[in-house]
Parts: structure tokens; sequence; C-alpha cells
């Protein structure tokens, strides 16, 4: 039995038998539950052939057990606390990616709990030297977010953001001191759930939506709400917005999601003071919500800030917002900058 | 359908306020020796204690790592943990493997089957050697049939039932666990993320579930597996 767990574990150490500290912590696994499984081990042949094929034809059943997971399917993912998840780094493939994102799923330092130690099996100072050059970014990550950093600053100390930052607080104040909670994302949850249809507005042209037809309209009323839409739509360009906003905006889609098409939420429960909007992006990696929408086949990506801001985002005003601004098509920044700079709130139907 | 939502780091608490400015260093791309021996500091003293590790596993925690290698045993290994947790019975088996080299089917030897079961399900097909159920097992899709309703590559589910082969021998129920002789027909799981109802209408599918069936694929490997094709050639 405990040759079965050295092996196991050896296997990721460059085949190099070693009984580590980790090694310790699943002999003490294994001393609780008797294993049975067979375990593979593949260094045991010393296989001086290469090159040749052999073709197999496998009969199986296309699941696999989803306790372990690699950092990749993490990505995207965020821990719950009632499901515990052990990080396993092992002594090689070190990468950003493969530290940065395994530990930033987590939602509190106490739910990150490491198998055994970062760097275990070598020296401290091979060790650091692995991790600095690991986590050492690539100049053009660097020129990427030195990019994305100076549009945040100048977001950030616009009016329009001060103005949305200063009505979300006050509005807080005020549903806290009439013992109401403020809106909880469970609500919006309910309120976009299985059967609400998911529309997408710009919220620049959010008048538009009160004609938009959530059960099926008739071709009449459809054709009501397009006149009305032209209407507001010119109205809307007598507001002072500048040219490029109406540029960006312009191009969006506008459009019914069909019944049922899936939505992912990303929900921020907390108003953000000032040094946290700059960084939540960061933190709560909003990217993984579009990753995820191109990975599940999602249809939109429902983004809601506490109390009257939420947007949807759909695939191709992603894909829109990313040509005309010249971000990456899968980035952080396009959802959360554009929500931020629009600043205007919108309510689900 | 709406997935789970994605939660924050929230740093009104002292662990998530720590875990904050772990990330903060972490994403510091002006870092000084010093801050990467206060990141490597920071996480290792997350590293779990044996009594750690023990209250974790009554929790029947998932795991990451950066290797398929490991991730191909040690799931089976916190499957039996979680069975055992429930205080249901662990069933296993392997798939089948034939080997289609030359002008007759050959069975592989035991040689060749073993080293494949250590392969990297990424490169047989994504279609694990070994399949375990019970009850409430956790499985992830290796295809993507029906995206629609979450069957996708990745995509979560839960074990609710197993078909058995009609070949099956029978259960010896002394036993704490089962190992199947034949592959099983199908295994019925419950989506996690859609609602489908009584799509199906079959009384063995409950509401909710819908029947993974058997799959057979074809795929080459390379490498190592020159000698163990040679080997099997041999044997045969």
């Amino acid at each position: 039995m405990r040759t079965c767990f050295i092996m196991l574990l050896t296997e990721n150490e460059a085949h190099t038998p070693r009984y580590s500290f980790a090694t310790e912590c699943m002999l003490l696994l294994a001393q609780i539950i008797p294993p049975t499984a067979i375990v593979p081990y593949a260094d045991d042949i010393n296989a001086k052939k290469r090159g040749c094929k052999l073709s197999i034809s496998r009969s199986a059943i296309p699941l696999h057990l989803s306790y372990v997971v690699t950092d990749i399917f993490t990505q995207g993912a965020t821990f719950k606390k009632d499901e515990p998840f052990l990080l396993h780094f092992g002594a090689e493939r070190w990468k950003a990616a493969n530290i940065r994102v395994p530990i930033t799923r987590q939602v509190s330092m106490d739910d990150v709990h490491l198998l055994a130690p970062l760097g275990e099996g070598m020296s401290r100072e091979k060790a650091l030297d692995r991790l600095g050059k690991a986590l050492t970014p690539k100049p053009a990550f660097v020129r990427e977010m030195t990019h994305r950093a100076a549009q945040e600053a100048a977001l950030l100390s616009s009016p329009m953001y001060k103005d949305m930052v200063d009505q979300c607080r006050a509005q807080d104040a005020d549903m806290r001191q009439r013992g109401q909670l403020p809106r909880h994302a469970s609500s919006v949850q309910a309120a976009w759930g299985a059967s609400a249809r998911a529309v997408y507005a710009c919220p620049m042209c959010k008048e538009s939506l009160d004609g938009a037809e959530t059960e099926g309209p008739t071709p009449a009323q459809r054709g009501a709400a397009q006149r009305s839409t032209k209407k507001r739509g010119a109205r809307k360009n007598n507001e002072g917005l500048d040219a490029r906003t109406r540029r960006a905006h312009a191009g969006l889609e506008r459009r019914v999601l069909a019944p049922g098409a899936k939505v992912v939420s990303a929900f921020v429960h907390e108003p953000l003071s000032e040094g946290e909007a700059a960084s939540w992006l960061t933190v709560m990696d909003t990217g993984c919500a579009s990753r995820r929408m191109r990975r599940s086949r999602l249809d939109a990506v429902l983004v809601s800030f506490p109390h009257e801001v939420q947007v949807v985002l759909t695939r191709k005003s992603m894909q829109i917002l990313a040509d005309q601004n010249g971000w990456l098509e899968d980035d952080i920044m396009t959802a959360g900058l554009w929500m931020l700079q629009v600043g205007i709130p919108l309510k689900p139907l | 359908m709406c997935t789970p939502s994605i939660d924050v780091i929230r740093t009104s608490t002292p662990g998530g306020l720590a875990l904050f400015n772990l990330v903060q260093k972490l994403w510091d791309h002006n870092r000084q020796p010093a801050d990467v021996e206060e990141i490597l500091d920071v996480i290792n003293s997350r590293v779990c204690s044996p009594d750690d590790i023990d209250r974790l596993l009554r929790l029947c925690p998932r795991a990451v790592v950066l290797r398929n290698v490991v991730k191909l045993s040690l799931s089976m290994y916190l499957a039996k943990n979680h069975a055992s947790q429930l205080g249901v019975r662990f069933t296993h088996w392997r798939c089948a493997d034939v080997g289609i080299e030359g002008a007759a089917k050959r069975q592989l030897s035991p040689e060749c089957i073993r080293l494949l079961d250590g392969q990297d399900c990424s490169k047989t097909q994504n279609l694990d050697a070994f399949l375990a159920f019970f009850p409430g097992c956790r499985y992830s899709f290796a295809t993507s049939e029906m995206p629609e309703i979450g069957w996708c590559n990745n995509g979560l589910c839960t074990g609710v039932r197993l078909l058995l082969h009609p070949d099956e021998p029978a259960d010896d129920v002394g036993k704490s666990f089962r190992r199947l002789e034949k592959q099983p027909v199908g295994i019925v799981v419950r989506l996690e993320d859609a609602d489908i109802g009584d799509m199906l209408m079959d009384e063995r599918v409950p509401s909710g579930c819908v029947p993974v069936k058997q799959k057979s694929v074809r795929f080459q490997v390379r490498g190592p597996l020159g000698a163990c094709c040679a080997l099997a050639s041999s044997c045969c």
C-alpha cells in the first residue's frame, strides 16, 4: 500500500523516487482509506526504442473523475467555501499562470491549502530563483498591462466614475438606514434565472429596451418598438455625448437572446472603495467570464455591480468593443472599463 | 440557466485581505528579490499539516495539480475518500483496449495495458483507462456532444446510477468494493447547470438526468510505447 503511494507522488518529481513531505501526507491519507486501485507507473519500462506508433481501439465511457484538475481547468472558476481544494505545485513546470491561477481562485487566504511546500525538495535559493523567473512577465505582457493601467487611471479620475461611486454609496447608506439590505446578487440571479430572456442592451440606448420583447411579441409590437427606438435614438444624439462614445455604441448589437440562452453572472457584492475599484478587475478576473463564455458556448455575460449597474455583454458586443478600442478580445478590462465608463444604471427586464 | 455566480475576494476579512495583498504582489511587475521571498513564505505558510489534511478529507476535497500524471491516480484516491464519507459502495472498472495493428484484432499484452494506463488521457483520446462509480460521484465530461445542456468538455455532473452490462457476473456483496468484469453500458448523471426535466421519459433515467453511454475511439500513441508495441507484437 505504501509503495503504491510513493510511486504516485514521485512520478510528479521527474521520476525520481524520493520520500517527501507530500508523500508523508499521502501515507497518512492511505492509512485512513486503504487504496484498491491499481496505480500505474510508467518509468519502470526502459523504453529505448522511440518513434514507433501503437494503434489502439479503446472503448470507455466519456467521463472522467473531476476530483483532481489541472490549473488550466480552474481558469474561470471560483472555489466555493464548502468545497475545499488542495493545491500541489510540484517541482517543475512553474509558470506565472501556474502559480497565479490556482491561488487566485480562492476567496480568502484561509481557503488556500497546499499539499506540499512550494519548492519542496530543492534548496531555498533555487526555489527563489525559479519562482522569480516564473513570475517575471514577458515584455509584451508588461506593455499591455501598462496600457490598461493608463486607461484605468484616466477612468478613475473622470467625474463620471466618481459620481457613480458617490451615488452607489449614497444609495447603500440610504437602504441600510431604512433597514433594507442592498440588492443582493441572488435577487438579480433570480431575475435572470432559467426562464428569463437575457436581453442585451447598450446602456446608452437603454430606452429602447422598454419596447424589447421578452415573451415573444407580435410583429406589430415589434414594429412599434423599432419605431420607438429610432425616435429615442434621435433624442439620444442630442444629449451631449461625445462622438467617440456614440460611435462606440452605434455598432453594438441589440437583440433578444434565444429562450434558454446560457448566461453566466459575475457579481460584485460589496460597494467598491476607490482603491478596490482600481484592482477588482485583477482580483475578480472577469476575464474568466469571457473565457467561460467561449469554452461553454455561453451567449452572454451578465456583470452586476451593487445597486443599479448591471450590464449584459454578448459575445459579439465584446468582439466589437475589442476591435474598436484595441483591447484584446479575451480581455478582463473590456467588460470592466466599459461598464465603468458608461456608468449609467440598467435594470434587468 | 445561470452558472454559479463568481465571487470576489472580500477584503473586509483578514484572510481576504491577506490574499488580496498576495495577489497584488503576484501581479506586481516591479518586483524585488525580497518580494519574491515574501511570496514564497506566504504561500508556504499555508502548507497543510497532517491534522489539516485529516480535517479536509472529511469535507471531501478536490485538488489542483500541474501535471496530468498525478491527476490520474490522486483523482481515484479522492473519489474513494468521497465514497467512504458518503457511506456508499465503490465500483470501479477499466476500459477495454484492443490493438488494431495487423490483420486481426489482438488483445494487448499486460505490459502494454499497464503502460497505457499511465498515459495522460489527453493522449488517449480523452478517455481515461480507469473509471469509478458511486452515487454522488463527481464527473466531468470528456466530449462536447450537447453543449446547450452543459455536456461539453470539462462540464461537471454527478453520478446517479450505473447501467451494468447484461453479462456482468453477480455481485459479491461481501466485499467493500466492486470491480466490474465488463464495461458498463453507461452511467446516468445529473447535470449541474441544466434543468432538462423529464426529457427522456425512461424509467431507468430519473428526472433531470441523462445517460452517458459507451464510446469507442481509435488513437495512436508514440514514444516509449514503441518498445511496448514491439513487445505486444511478439507476445501475440
